[in-house]
């Protein structure tokens, strides 16, 4: 686009790529390389740190989880963050999507994101291979109270691909269970290729200390597990709300039909949380877009009680 | 003048005491007496908001565009000029607008006054013009005031102008006005044409370098139908970029003029919608004199045809006459 | 106080020019804007606001943050991928596995190389800044600084704090200005680093700030008379009696809330054409879009103005769109600047220049609507029939603004959200 990115030509011996495109000096990529490069840790929250794609898993038709390490092992080893905080992953030349961080925050191999397929930005994430190159800016947005949770008895209730958003939570959970009270975790989807996380649903299902019910919309071939829709079975589980924290997240129309169910259950606003989503472009709270009310999803949010909900305007 | 404006409100008080429609479009009085803007009227009791008088320059059919009807099935009143009305036929020769929704009440027009040009003629805030038969009084804030000729006040589409009586309509208000023969004018295009190619690029260069991108010109305009999907935003053909400088401005004017052709009569409202004064109105009018030259077309003319880029006969005239 | 010839202005611009690039409102083609000045160039102080505001320059319509390029390095440079068929080239489509292989490539090789931005700011002085366009600056000081423990936006920081904003008060306002009407005024300092004010032969001007003193260390400068002195506090309160209040700020956060789901959302907003002409003028609006694009290998992540108003400013993936319809984009614009930024950052959105009532396409006027919307009435979503009194109370409001009437008395009465 402008002369300043053109490389000079001359020095030492040409390195050409099949298409003959690009022609570089080895002089030139190591003096490119060798550029320092602003990231999050430089006090500008706009510039991704780069990461590169270890693993790849085709969770269901249309969504995959990428694995992914900051390519600086220093960042990688700083990194922290609370289940719940999501980030923003974005391909160069694409754009960025806001996705939940969903490996264990105790995981200090990977980051995990889980993709959908639906627009530009979750296209080209899709045809991704391990090894590119992405940009990553995590962590950001307001975590589950996981410390005041402690105590508690824990519901968590998760539609599709909802359990993205819930999975760091769960892990976070599981692995400290001794903190917690009775622990459920209900996950439906429209039919068991939709399931994301088999390899964390079969490990939950065979502890007997957290009771997992997996759940299809309607009868499967093949499948032997419950049927029904996941406001229905959690209206037969009929969890009581002592003590109990529901945490919620997946289709519009589950949560809406949930909240009606856990509101006949006697939960109050203050015991039920949920994670939001909006366009999103700077996941900082400054571009002004993803705003409900006067409060910003990516700061203010992603996770929100009902009762927070309640004080919003209807502009979901 | 003032005759059409009674018309005009006993039209729209008929209509809404029948019932026949949700809401009537007309001009009325903005902040000021000197502005003028959109009205809508849904009371018979606030007809008295509607006016008709030279500063009455909106092309309210833009407000029959899609998604702009509030509810989306209203039934609509609305006032139009004549160059409004070929706007209105455009839009009616795609079936953009469902015409058993409307009720379209015609304003022959004499002429619509150019604001800027009495702005241009004092220093201070003009804040009142009033018409009495062919003057115009303007007075500002300042306490200075000036009479004018309303003729030397118009806008420069309208000396060239040959459809003043509306194209389409169910009720006119008042008698029709003397349509000018002969060829069609281009009043505004000589110098422009007189220019070297490289003096129109500069021209056309600094025009743009004052380009917002605020869509103030997409928005406004009647035929320009994908307005809420506007290719000019679109990533997926990404046709302009989001730097705003002037090639990128001018290619997206070029996009909204050349996706209007053929539909576009030149009423202006993109011109006088441009909060940074761009020419636009030239480039349109130079779009809509080569189609005539071209093809012997003045879009919105004829109801029963077609916009003549979405239609193809071996009898196309090109080039001829 | 000191004082400042008329005829010495061109120097001492050109004494700012040294250090710094002077920005002023000039008359462009007919239009007085605010652009780079250059010795010789006049400023043009006798139109009361230029045509936008100056936020372009401290907060660009466009400015890349980043810049990257894909580098296609031969494979011998770079480690091997996971999924080597990749490029494999078959005739025929004949499912999995099937169909003959006929070449294979060397899987795509790309190396990314990414360059931040160049950290661009330089000293800039914009002079002849209006009270309203420097508190426009403060207003958005608010968001881009991390207010209440958010993020700091490295970029428009770096070049607000290199900018000195020298303001010259109002001698005329417009019928349009209501700066009085939220917290402010046509003398206002909020923002300034150093006031002017014109009286006939020259400037009589104040520093507020080091910024504004380290400005007015130009020779040209001399104690102001007292008859000078004089001349300019005449001048100013002139002024302030000429802006009156329009509508009342007090209650007007707990009115906007209250009001949400009114209907008269939906009748303010249905001349408005949605496009984004109010946000671009003004002062103080900020809203952007973070965006990238390439050609072939190399390209750039930009941020660009945006506006709520575009249709698809909350479009999501999903094809669902909170503000889909037009009143609630309409809503959100007013609710932001009166509501939600108060609520967040303890300032208004808004500094009162009218600009959004002078440029809209169909005049919308804020001051109408907030008028009608402040009134605490939340009408039902039935027909409006009281429709017909709010707006004829809208419209006395607007009345009253006529200039020349005195609405003295009227002080704003801002819930804490203004400091003077």
């Amino acid at each position: 686009m402008t002369d300043e990115l053109r490389p000079e030509q001359g020095g030492q011996e040409e390195v050409d790529c099949s298409s003959g495109k690009n022609t570089l000096t080895l002089a030139d990529v190591e003096a490119l390389a060798s550029i320092p490069r602003a990231g999050t840790r430089s006090g500008n929250p706009y510039l991704p740190e780069m990461a590169t794609v270890v693993e790849i898993i085709q969770e269901t038709p249309n969504v995959k989880s990428f694995r992914v390490r900051f390519s600086d092992e220093e960042v990688m080893e700083r990194f922290t963050f609370e289940p719940g905080q999501v980030g923003q992953l974005g391909i160069y030349g694409v754009g960025e999507s806001t996705f939940a961080i969903n490996s264990s925050s105790s995981n200090k191999d990977y980051l995990q994101f889980s993709v959908m397929q639906a627009g530009e930005v979750t296209t080209a994430l899709h045809q991704l291979s391990v090894g590119d190159k992405v940009g990553v800016r995590a962590p950001m947005g307001r975590p589950f109270p996981v410390r005041e949770w402690k105590g508690k008895n824990l519901l968590f209730i998760m539609g599709g691909i909802g359990s993205a958003a819930l999975r760091a939570t769960v892990l976070h959970c599981l692995e400290h269970r001794a903190d917690y009270g009775d622990v459920t975790i209900l996950y439906g989807a429209r039919t068991p290729v939709d399931l994301t996380f088999g390899y964390d649903i079969e490990e939950w299902q065979s502890r007997n200390d957290v009771q997992t019910v997996v759940t299809v919309d309607a009868e499967f071939p093949g499948w032997e597990g419950r049927v029904g829709f996941v406001p229905t079975v959690l209206e037969e589980l009929a969890p009581g709300p002592v003590d109990t924290m529901a945490v919620l997240c997946g289709p519009p129309i589950m949560i809406k039909f949930c909240l009606q169910v856990l509101e006949r259950l006697q939960f109050a606003d203050e015991q039920v949380y949920t994670t939001l989503e909006k366009r999103m472009k700077c996941g900082i709270g400054i571009c002004g877009r993803c705003n409900v009310g006067p409060k910003y999803v990516c700061v203010d949010g992603p996770v929100f009680t009902m009762a927070e909900l309640r004080e919003l305007p209807d502009e979901l | 003048m003032s005759d059409r404006q009674e018309i005009i409100r006993e039209l729209a008080r008929e209509a809404l005491a029948e019932g026949r429609v949700d809401y009537f479009l007309g001009w009325g009085q903005g902040y000021d007496a000197s502005q003028n803007i959109p009205v809508f009227v849904r009371e018979v009791t606030d007809v008295d908001r509607l006016q008709w008088n030279p500063l009455c320059h909106h092309n309210l059919t833009v407000f029959l565009k899609r998604k702009m009807p509030d509810p989306p099935d209203a039934r609509i009143g609305v006032c139009v000029k004549g160059c409004d009305s070929r706007t209105l036929v455009a839009l009616l020769q795609e079936g953009l607008v469902d015409r058993d929704r409307l009720y379209i009440v015609g304003v022959p027009c004499d002429g619509v006054v150019d604001r800027r040009k009495i702005d241009r003629e004092f220093t201070g805030e003009v804040i009142g013009i009033e018409f009495t038969g062919d003057k115009v009084l303007a007075r500002t804030a300042q306490g200075d005031s000036k009479e004018f000729d309303r003729t030397s006040l118009l806008l420069d589409q309208c000396g060239g102008c040959h459809y003043p009586n509306p194209r389409v309509a169910d009720d006119i208000a008042g008698d029709t006005v003397p349509e000018p023969e002969g060829e069609p004018q281009w009043p505004s295009l000589a110098e422009f044409e007189a220019l070297s190619p490289g003096d129109k690029a500069a021209t056309l260069a600094a025009a743009f370098s004052t380009c917002i991108r605020c869509f103030a010109c997409i928005h406004v305009c009647p035929v320009c139908y994908c307005w809420d999907q506007c290719v000019n935003r679109s990533r997926t053909p990404a046709l302009v970029s989001q730097r705003v400088e002037k090639g990128e401005n001018l290619m997206f004017q070029l996009v909204h003029m050349f996706h209007v052709a053929g539909r576009c009569p030149s009423c202006g409202a993109c011109d006088r919608a441009c909060p940074v004064e761009i020419p636009l109105y030239l480039l349109h009018e130079k779009m809509n004199k080569e189609l005539y030259d071209m093809l012997r077309f003045e879009a919105g003319v004829d109801l029963e045809g077609k916009p003549v880029l979405q239609a193809f006969s071996l009898d196309d005239p090109f080039g001829e006459g | 106080m000191k004082f400042l010839q008329e005829s010495d202005l061109p120097a001492f611009l050109e004494h700012l020019s040294a250090e710094a690039n002077v920005i002023a409102p000039t008359d462009v083609e007919g239009l007085v804007q605010f652009r780079p000045w250059t010795a010789g160039t006049d400023v043009e102080l006798d139109t009361l606001l230029s045509r936008q505001s100056a936020k372009e320059f401290i907060f660009p319509q466009w400015e890349p943050f980043l810049k990257y390029r894909y580098l296609m390095v031969c494979d011998a440079k770079r480690p091997g991928t996971a999924e080597e068929a990749k490029l494999e080239l078959r005739l025929t489509d004949e499912g999995e596995g099937g169909g003959e292989v006929v070449a294979v490539s060397d899987p795509p090789a790309h190396e990314l190389v990414m360059v931040g931005a160049e950290d661009s700011a330089t000293p800039q002085v914009i002079f002849g800044l209006r009270p309203c366009d420097a508190r426009g600056f403060v207003q958005m000081d608010r968001v881009f600084g991390g207010y209440g423990g958010f993020y700091f936006d490295p970029y428009y920081n770096s070049r607000r704090s290199l900018a000195t904003l020298l303001v010259v008060t109002c001698h005329q306002p417009r019928s349009t200005c209501f700066c009085r009407g939220v917290g402010g005024g046509p003398a206002g300092s909020e923002g300034a680093d150093a006031l002017f004010t014109r009286i006939p032969d020259g400037f009589v001007a104040k520093a507020l700030t080091t910024k504004g003193a380290k400005a007015l260390e130009f020779p040209g400068f001399v104690d102001a008379s007292e008859a000078a002195a004089h001349a300019a506090e005449e001048a100013k309160a002139a002024a302030e009696e000429m802006v009156s209040v329009p509508f009342e700020l007090e209650g007007l956060r707990e009115a906007l809330r209250a009001s949400f789901e009114s209907v008269d959302w939906r009748e303010l907003s249905r001349r408005c054409i949605s496009c984004g002409t109010c946000t671009y003028v003004c002062p103080n609006c900020y809203c952007f879009n973070v965006t990238d694009e390439a050609v072939e290998t190399q390209g750039e992540r930009l941020r660009c103005w945006d506006n709520c108003f575009n249709p698809s400013y909350t479009l999501e993936a999903s094809g669902h769109n909170p503000r889909d319809v037009k009143s609630n984009r309409f809503r959100n614009r007013f609710n932001h600047k009166f509501w939600y930024y108060p609520e967040k950052y303890d300032s208004l959105l808004c500094s009162g220049c009218g600009r959004c009532i002078t440029y809209c396409p169909t005049r919308i006027d804020i001051r109408e609507v907030l008028g009608v919307m402040g009134s605490g009435v939340a009408e039902s979503d039935a027909a409006p029939s009281g429709r017909s009194e709010s707006a004829a109370v809208g419209e006395a409001a607007v009345g009253e603004a006529a200039v020349g009437e005195a609405a003295l008395g009227e002080k704003a009465a801002g819930d804490g959200e203004e400091s003077a």
